[in-house]
């Protein structure tokens, strides 16, 4: 009964989702899906402001963090919590909207078509827009961009990545307004560099500064619609409304508290409470906490991340050495088809998710038509038989004296992935496999080499894990499934724990980085995504919705893959 | 000191040998790469061999250079010292409470030994010694919190305003009452027992015998002798205070060193540990101390020549 109510109110929810912003507020960002004719580069839209202000304009919003930014530098953080609140402060040269496209936000968006990119893709022109003043008054110019690549490229700076600021030649400024990017080579992404999920430094505070202790780590001086005007470490981060800001009628908000809170179930208790009026990021466990809750919405956004089985092809961590099982490809296509992801869908996550087909589930490049190899164990019996592996006896099989026991692992403390490792565990008995859970803390199964990460040293049979590409997944793909990202020491850190080692797919990874043309991008895509899932290594089970609690005080959220949740804050008002 | 630097290496070689480390935090992100993590960890001295690692980190200690946290890139001394005086209010408030309830608790529950007022008190102080401090804690925050909406659910106090001593208070109760349950019922349970011991005394029925007034048996003539051994007791029980913090802390939001130690451990973030725990062993050894010296002042018959 409850669960059929939760189920309508889901339902409900993601037919408002996707139907856009067809509430009764002014949704100001409605962008106009005509891509220009470009020659190639990404498909672009021209965003149309609606500036009318609610009446109910004003008034403090509280959001509940249970994670606590590390810092707000672009190029430092790492945590998702930073972006959630810097990007109300910090902007980039541009931004994507929800359906992944690239608009206007300091600069306009360069395209082929007007030649401020060029035919071969090594120059790269912004036109910045006019007026736009950093919060203490400065204006903004083109000496600020040039600014930021000169700290990420600085040596003494410890930023997090370099990755295609390095491809830079150099920057130049004719002029306050405009940026002349040259490559030494074609970097297809170069339209996220200076923007997602990075942004503009001002150059005027960060000028002399000591970059890894500087104050703007904390009180960062931005573009963007609000401020930050205190952070008390443990408790809250304050944002004012920013009175520079080049839109006078926006942010609606007059302030944004973000509370510092110690987990879910605070979360839930602080969202009963009414001591903060968004929650973001609930765990799929607790849902029905917040779903059965008076006066509060849970938001689904899709992302673009897909929770998976990686299989490791390796014993241990040397790719020629071959996993007793999973060097079989019949063992591996027996586990996808002894999987039944409708149990995990419908019960553990409450319909809430869909299954997944492959690891790029979203956004331009994502191939359409797949499909999972359907639930067979009868399949993955005969399969089974076929390589070898018979009944020991005891349900479980063996071959040659070796029993068909497989280890999986997951960061521990999290209730969805730990019943879905025990339904796993069932479906796999079934076919006379036998599954062992070990789990470990995320700092251990994700440290790296010379931390003795479990996955680096391919210290496992099965790992359950998440991930998903950026807008762009040249840099997804490339990390977790090209054979040059296999983990060994010394140097290599890559995230290909699978050991998965293809030379077409390698040459498909390079082909659809080397080359702005949208339509020979996805093709080349297409064929590495089937290509990994060939391979069997790479078990995508469902995709990770986004999963938020609104207040029905707050209005104006609209629904973004490519941002987090508080990409469109500006337009967000509060009842009181 | 030579305990310190014994803990210290300990400590840091232990937390090294731990299998994962900080990086797995940049897990997740595909612009972060291999190359990108060794320059990172080359850049902030993490690609050295352990031993030498720690001799840098403490040759840098004790000038007060505690390092950079690798999460939030700031220096750990100031990390540390911002939320320092948050766990100090709390344990302060713990400890206070603590020995205003257990002291009168301890001895009505010794004066009316056997009796159905000191049977109720053994219950109850077994009780407390038994809640564990967490479930307390969430007990609190949904029955006083979200049922009765008497106090708030965590925080120092409303975000963004500037705080009264009475909202400070308001804010405190919660957590100090979960923080000093178990010292509370620990301390009413020695003191009642040291209380016996010492009513059991010869001298004691000597001063009932002389017909001296109850109040000034008890109070003059036992409690001074039964408090030497319970001051010890509390201030070697200091340290269970931080732990308790540690706890209470990330219940009630905190924003004190245990919360901050907590986040830290789940991130692997070295340099905090380290910070927390050599700050956490010297308040153990000061306490000890402390100890020490009280039981010396206190007590005429030790004397230190």
């Amino acid at each position: 009964m409850k669960r059929m109510a939760i189920l309508f109110a889901v339902l409900a929810l993601v037919a408002a989702a996707c139907g856009g912003g067809s509430g009764g507020d002014t949704q100001a960002t409605t962008s106009t899906a005509a891509p220009a004719a470009t020659g190639g580069g990404d498909t672009v839209t021209t965003s149309s402001a609606a500036p009318t202000p609610p009446s109910d304009a004003g008034g403090i919003l509280t959001v509940g963090l249970f994670q606590e930014p590390d810092n707000l530098n672009p190029f430092l953080a790492v945590q998702t919590a930073s972006r959630i609140v810097r990007d109300l402060v910090l902007e980039g040269l541009v931004d994507a909207d929800p359906d992944g496209n690239f608009i206007a936000e300091l600069s306009a968006v360069p395209n082929a078509a007007d030649g401020t990119i060029s035919a071969d893709g090594l120059t790269v022109t912004y036109n910045l827009v006019d007026g736009i003043t950093w919060s203490d008054g400065h204006p903004f110019t083109s000496a600020d961009v040039k600014f930021t690549w000169e700290t990420v490229m600085n040596p003494d700076n410890a930023v997090t990545t370099q990755k295609g600021y390095e491809d830079i030649a150099s920057i130049d400024t004719p002029d306050d307004q405009t940026v002349v990017v040259t490559y030494t080579k074609l970097y297809s992404p170069a339209l996220s560099l200076f923007s997602i999920p990075e942004a503009i430094l001002p150059a005027h505070v960060l000028e002399g500064a000591a970059f890894g202790e500087a104050e703007f780590n904390r009180i960062p001086e931005g573009t963007g619609p609000f401020m930050v005007t205190e952070w008390n470490s443990g408790q809250s981060i304050i944002l004012d409304k920013n009175p520079n800001y080049r839109d006078p009628s926006r942010p609606l908000l007059d302030r944004i508290v973000f509370k510092i809170i110690p987990d879910q179930n605070a979360g839930i208790t602080q969202m009963r409470t009414g001591d903060i009026d968004v929650f973001w990021n609930i765990d799929t466990g607790v849902i029905d906490q917040f779903t059965g809750m008076d006066g509060v919405t849970v938001q689904v956004t899709p992302s673009s991340n897909v929770e998976y089985l990686g299989l490791n092809l390796s014993s241990g961590s040397d790719p020629n050495e071959p996993h007793f099982a999973f060097g079989d490809p019949n063992v591996r296509k027996a586990l996808a088809m002894a999987i039944d992801r409708t149990p995990i869908i419908e019960d553990l996550l409450f319909g809430l998710s869909e299954a997944a087909t492959s690891p790029i589930g979203l956004g331009w490049a994502s191939p359409e038509g797949l499909s999972n190899p359907p639930y067979d164990p009868d399949g993955a019996r005969a399969l089974l038989e076929e390589s070898g592996w018979v009944d020991s006896g005891d349900g479980i099989r063996e071959k040659d004296g070796q029993r068909l026991t497989l280890e999986i692992t997951t960061p521990t403390g999290q209730q969805v992935r730990e019943l879905t490792e025990q339904v796993l565990q069932e479906q796999f008995k079934a076919v006379g496999i036998e599954l062992v859970i070990n789990n470990v803390p995320a700092a251990t199964l994700f440290g790296n080499w010379a931390e003795n990460g479990k996955l680096q040293r391919g210290d496992f049979d099965i790992a359950m894990d998440t991930w998903g590409p950026d807008l762009d997944p040249a840099g997804f793909l490339g990390i977790l499934f090209d054979s040059a990202s296999i983990p060994q020491d010394p140097g290599g850190q890559g995230w290909n724990f699978f050991r998965l080692q293809s030379d077409r797919l390698d040459a498909a990874i390079e082909a659809g980085a080397s080359t702005l043309d949208l339509e020979a991008r996805k093709a080349a895509y297409r064929i590495a995504v089937e290509e990994i899932l060939d391979a069997g290594v790479y078990i995508p089970l469902y995709k990770r919705s986004k999963l938020d609690a609104f207040s029905d005080r707050v209005n104006g959220y609209a629904p973004n893959p490519w941002g987090e949740v508080t990409w469109n804050a500006e337009e967000w008002t509060i009842n009181n | 000191m030579p305990i310190l630097v014994g803990i210290s290496l300990v400590a840091f070689i232990l937390l090294q040998l731990t299998p994962g480390g900080p990086t797995a935090a940049y897990r997740g992100i595909a612009n972060i790469r291999g190359e990108d993590l060794a320059r990172i960890q080359a850049e902030l001295g993490y690609d050295r061999p352990i031993i030498v690692q720690y001799f840098s980190w403490i040759g840098q200690f004790v000038t007060g250079d505690w390092g950079i946290s690798f999460v939030a890139r700031r220096p750990v001394f100031g990390l540390i010292m911002e939320r320092l005086p948050a766990t100090l209010l709390l344990m302060a408030a713990g400890i206070t409470v603590s020995l205003i309830i257990s002291v009168p608790l301890g001895l009505l529950a010794a004066i009316k030994r056997d009796t159905w007022v000191d049977h109720s008190l053994t219950f109850a102080s077994f009780v407390g010694l038994s809640i564990p401090v967490f479930w307390l804690g969430l007990m609190l925050i949904i029955v006083f919190s979200v049922w009765l909406p008497w106090f708030p659910t965590g925080g120092m106090g409303p975000p963004g305003q500037e705080v009264g001593i009475m909202t400070r208070l308001w804010y405190l109760t919660l957590p100090t009452t979960a923080v000093s349950m178990v010292s509370l019922s620990f301390f009413t349970r020695y003191l009642r027992a040291s209380m016996i011991e010492t009513m059991d005394e010869e001298y004691m029925r000597f001063n009932k015998a002389r017909g001296l007034p109850p109040i000034r048996r008890y109070m003059r003539h036992a409690f001074r002798n039964a408090g030497i051994p319970f001051v010890t007791v509390v201030a070697i029980h200091i340290p269970e205070f931080l732990v308790g913090a540690l706890v209470v802390e990330t219940i009630f939001s905190w924003p004190g060193t245990g919360r901050l130690f907590w986040d830290s451990a789940i991130r692997f973030d070295y340099p905090v540990l380290m910070g927390v725990l050599v700050l956490g062993s010297l308040m153990v050894l000061l306490s000890n101390l402390l100890a020490d010296v009280l039981y010396v002042k206190l007590d005429p018959r030790v004397r230190l020549d």
